[in-house]
């Protein structure tokens, strides 16, 4: 049993965690004040009564993080067997895809016990469940291959686990956005859709000292270690500060105009494709020493 | 009278600013001396500060309101927008429109309307002054609208430098965007976008706008962080745009929730002031002082470092001009991993001469470089030499009757001759690594990678030239399909040349500079987002408890004090809304802290 099996058990974690929180949402029931999702809770109505499938959505998103756990120390082992190196698992596509799958529910389950608020959990377990799954297809390899001379140091773990923890917090905004949007559009009740709101808010922000530390401090270190100059103004470097630059307006439209409704929640929305196209679309679709494709 | 922190307009009577919340200075109206807010008597003069303290201004649904002001106070209300954002220290547009018609506002108070509400107010009021030009310049110039929309046109720039690769030769734009494209590239600066004067120009402006805002946001940071928070009577707090009315035996209720909610909590009798993490304001001041720290290293390290590209073979000895010392490479070594031969890493043993003497030596790998007087040295990247002296390997085989017969292997350096049979010699003539034919049938190299090895030779019988001979390593039929009518057939088996180490040899003194920013940067953003300052004061009037607080912005510090005055009632009533909550629907139309209810309702 490698790391992969364990990779490929969370992907059917996910997967049910997925569909229990499904059928959390649609099977509630409601108490008069019904608006869409069968809101009920009087002071807090963004809180569904809590229902069997919801406490099973919970406890299997949870499970899951743990074989993901254990898939990823199974995974520094498997390294370190094959290069003599010892290295978290960020290493490459595989890795960081395995990395980011454990990561979202994680972060999303903190802010399911502070919040209480179980609605975007069927988004969050459905976004880790394609990540794994597409890490897990035959697209990829999970193969543990060394590394080239450029990533053996540990401002590479550093880099990649600071950028996709704070994106973890990014993505969890993605989902709040997504459900504000769709509800807003069916009427949902308006206390729910302020804190949808808030909850993007609030992911953004505690998500975004952790995404400048990894993405920008860490990523400008780590070049100038290597390459002799922190700032090229590589397309991955670029759009990592396009990125940052994104989030950032989204925080001062907060500010200045006081923005709390669809706009943040498309802006939410935009700035995850943006991080999205930085990893991917720069290394598969722009050229440049960054690119580990060409 | 005029905050003198942030310069907001506030009434005579207020003793704290309605929008920085600063306590405010009294003016002598006798001598004109500033005095604390809580004095009575002047310092300077004597004179008594304090006349009656008058009734704090009726609120604006409590008003008659006479006729000819009425329809002034409805324009003024479109023009600020019914955004009810509570940011102008008053709780409803309204309020702010007839506050200021009647002289009690300024028609700057609008901080969502800005300068364009300011305006279009005074017309509307009739006032006939302007402001001088420098003052509308700093306006626009230190607006968060001017941060925003650089910051927009900054990334669309950046997205074209992107997708247009940077720094090429001419000829790569001419072979992928045609004449006319390449023209235009060249004219709008796009093959070097990011450094065009365009670019830094407005890198420049955003880092001035940055500063200006800083400058004006630390005036007030400073006087809230640096003064105690004073106690505010129950009217002051009713003024506050997230606060609610509570009944007033939740008073020592409250002060146990507020500890419990890790509040610093003082209680003066029927008031109490309770705030936490006030030295987080400080937060953004830091971080945007920090944007400008990196950037100033940035230009510094552009101005005074530079960087080069050194190739060099074993034993070589070159020198750094700009530091003054030489380096001689000792060794250079490639490291495979064992199963897959993949490399694993390039190391160059390097040693530092300076004024004749050998100072130190070290091995330098990826990730690992070498450093001397400020000046270092990474192992960027590692090749062979293929077109500096390379070393092939043929089989030869001699053709008789038709039947060809294997003579022999040699191995010979490019550019040199070496001896066939009887008196032919054959000489290495050129060597090709990535081997195609250009269009005008000439022979030239893809590539410095060995991707299409190639070699031309030339036989001599004597003096004369006999014949000549292409070979290819990964085309041997070539030999005997075109060439079967040679006497000799070479196949290229084999090439060798001398290896190099590429280095990239830089030195930045921005560095220091540079990261000394990044500290600051983190510890900024860590510092408002994760410790964001409260302020939450209460007062006791006769049955009710008001409460109200400012967070970072009024609005950021909605959702906890909601949680706390939820803390205070947790039995829901049967009324869909609950106790603590009513104080403030109550309040009628759109009360700050449900202002985002009307928002969302009017963007769906």
């Amino acid at each position: 049993m490698d790391s992969a099996f364990f990779f490929y058990l969370s992907a059917v974690g996910y997967f049910l965690a997925f569909v229990f929180y499904l059928l959390h949402l649609v099977g509630s029931p409601s108490d008069g004040q019904r608006s869409g999702l069968g809101i009920v809770a009087t002071s807090q109505p963004w809180v569904l009564k809590e229902t069997t499938w919801g406490k099973l959505a919970t406890w299997t998103t949870l499970v899951t993080v743990l074989i993901s756990t254990v898939g990823m120390v199974l995974r520094v082992l498997e390294m370190h067997r094959v290069s003599g190196m010892w290295m978290l698992p960020v290493t490459n596509t595989y890795e960081t895809l395995a990395f980011f799958a454990w990561a979202i529910p994680l972060v999303y389950l903190l802010f399911e016990w502070r919040y209480k608020i179980k609605v975007v959990g069927a988004f969050v377990t459905g976004m880790a469940f394609l990540f794994i799954a597409l890490a897990s297809s035959p697209l990829l390899s999970s193969e543990v291959r060394p590394l080239v001379p450029a990533l053996q140091s540990y401002w590479l773990v550093l880099h990649v686990l600071f950028t996709l923890g704070g994106e973890a917090f990014f993505a969890v905004a993605f989902g709040a956005g997504l459900v504000f949007l769709w509800l807003q559009r069916r009427g949902g009740n308006l206390q729910t859709l302020k804190m949808l709101d808030n909850l993007s808010y609030k992911a953004i922000a505690l998500g975004f000292p952790f995404f400048t530390l990894g993405g920008l401090v860490f990523g400008a270190i780590w070049a100038q270690h290597a390459w002799g100059r922190y700032w090229g103004w590589d397309p991955k470097e670029t759009w990592m500060l396009i990125t940052w630059f994104f989030y950032a307006l989204y925080l001062h439209v907060r500010v200045k105009w006081g923005w709390r409704d669809a706009k943040t929640a498309w802006l939410a929305v935009g700035g995850f494709a943006v991080a999205m196209f930085t990893w991917w679309g720069v290394n598969y679709l722009l050229a440049g020493l960054h690119s580990y494709a060409n | 009278m005029t905050c003198t922190a942030c310069g907001t307009f506030n009434t005579p009577d207020s003793r704290f600013c309605k929008y920085c919340g600063v306590a405010l200075q009294i003016l002598c109206k006798a001598c004109g001396t500033t005095n604390d807010p809580d004095s009575r008597f002047c310092k300077m003069c004597g004179v008594s500060l304090t006349a009656a303290a008058p009734a704090p201004p009726p609120r604006a649904t409590e008003l008659a309101i006479d006729g000819a002001l009425r329809g002034k106070v409805a324009e003024v209300v479109k023009v600020l927008g019914g955004l009810n954002c509570g940011r102008c220290g008053y709780r409803t547009c309204a309020e702010n429109a007839l506050a200021i018609v009647r002289g009690e506002a300024s028609p700057h108070s609008c901080v969502q309307g800005g300068e364009e509400a300011a305006r279009q107010i005074r017309a509307i009021l009739g006032h006939a002054e302007r402001p001088s030009f420098g003052a509308l310049l700093w306006e626009q110039l230190t607006s968060i609208k001017l941060a925003i929309v650089l910051i927009v046109v900054i990334v669309l720039l950046s997205v074209i430098g992107t997708l247009i690769p940077q720094g090429k030769d001419p000829l790569f734009y001419i072979a992928s965007y045609g004449e006319a494209g390449t023209n235009i590239i060249k004219a709008l600066l796009l093959d070097q976008l990011y450094h065009s004067w365009y670019f830094v120009s407005l890198l420049v402006l955003l880092a001035l706008n940055t500063g200006a805002c800083a400058i004006k946001r630390f005036r007030v940071s400073w006087e809230l962080v640096s003064k105690p928070v004073e106690s505010r009577t129950a009217d002051e707090i009713a003024q506050l745009p997230t606060q609610a009315k509570l009944d007033a035996h939740l008073f020592e209720k409250l002060e146990e929730a507020l500890k419990r909610w890790r509040y610093r909590v003082r209680r003066e009798g029927t008031q109490l002031v309770a705030y936490k993490n006030l030295w987080g304001r400080l937060g953004i001041d830091i971080l945007h002082a920090s944007l400008i720290i990196i950037l100033i290293g940035g230009i510094v390290g552009g101005i005074l470092g530079f960087e080069d590209f050194q190739i060099a073979h074993k034993g070589e000895v070159f020198t750094v001009a700009r530091g003054g010392f030489q380096v001689r490479v000792d060794d250079l070594r490639v490291e495979h991993y064992p199963d897959s031969g993949q490399v694993k890493d390039w190391y160059s043993t390097l040693t530092v001469i300076d004024g004749g003497r050998e100072v130190f030596t070290k091995t330098i790998e990826v990730n690992e470089p070498l450093t001397y007087k400020g000046i270092s040295l990474y192992q960027a990247s590692f090749g062979s030499d293929w077109l500096g002296g390379a070393e092939l390997t043929f089989r030869v085989e001699r053709v008789s009757e038709g039947n060809a017969e294997p003579i022999g292997e040699i191995t010979a350096k490019v550019g040199t001759t070496f001896p066939l049979e009887d008196g032919r010699t054959a000489k290495v003539v050129a060597f090709y690594p990535d081997f195609i034919v250009t269009e005008d049938r000439r022979p030239a190299n893809r590539s410095q990678a060995l991707n299409n090895p190639a070699a031309f030779i030339e036989v001599y019988n004597g003096d004369q030239r006999e014949f000549t001979a292409w070979t290819f390593a990964q085309f041997p039929q070539f030999q005997h399909e075109f060439l079967g009518e040679n006497p000799y057939r070479f196949y290229l088996v084999g090439m060798k040349a001398p290896e190099f180490t590429g280095l990239q040899i830089a030195r930045n003194p921005g560095i220091p500079v540079i990261y000394a920013g990044f500290i600051l940067l983190v510890f900024g953003l860590a510092l408002n987002f994760y410790l964001p300052p409260r302020r939450l004061w209460a007062a006791v009037k006769e049955s009710t408890l008001y409460v109200g607080g400012l967070g970072r912005e009024p609005r950021e510090f909605e959702p906890e004090f909601e949680e706390i005055m939820a803390d205070l009632s947790p039995c829901p009533s049967s009324h869909p809304q609950s106790l603590s909550l009513r104080g403030k629907r109550g309040e009628g139309e759109g009360a700050g802290g449900l202002g985002p209810k009307e928002e969302i309702t009017s963007h769906g």
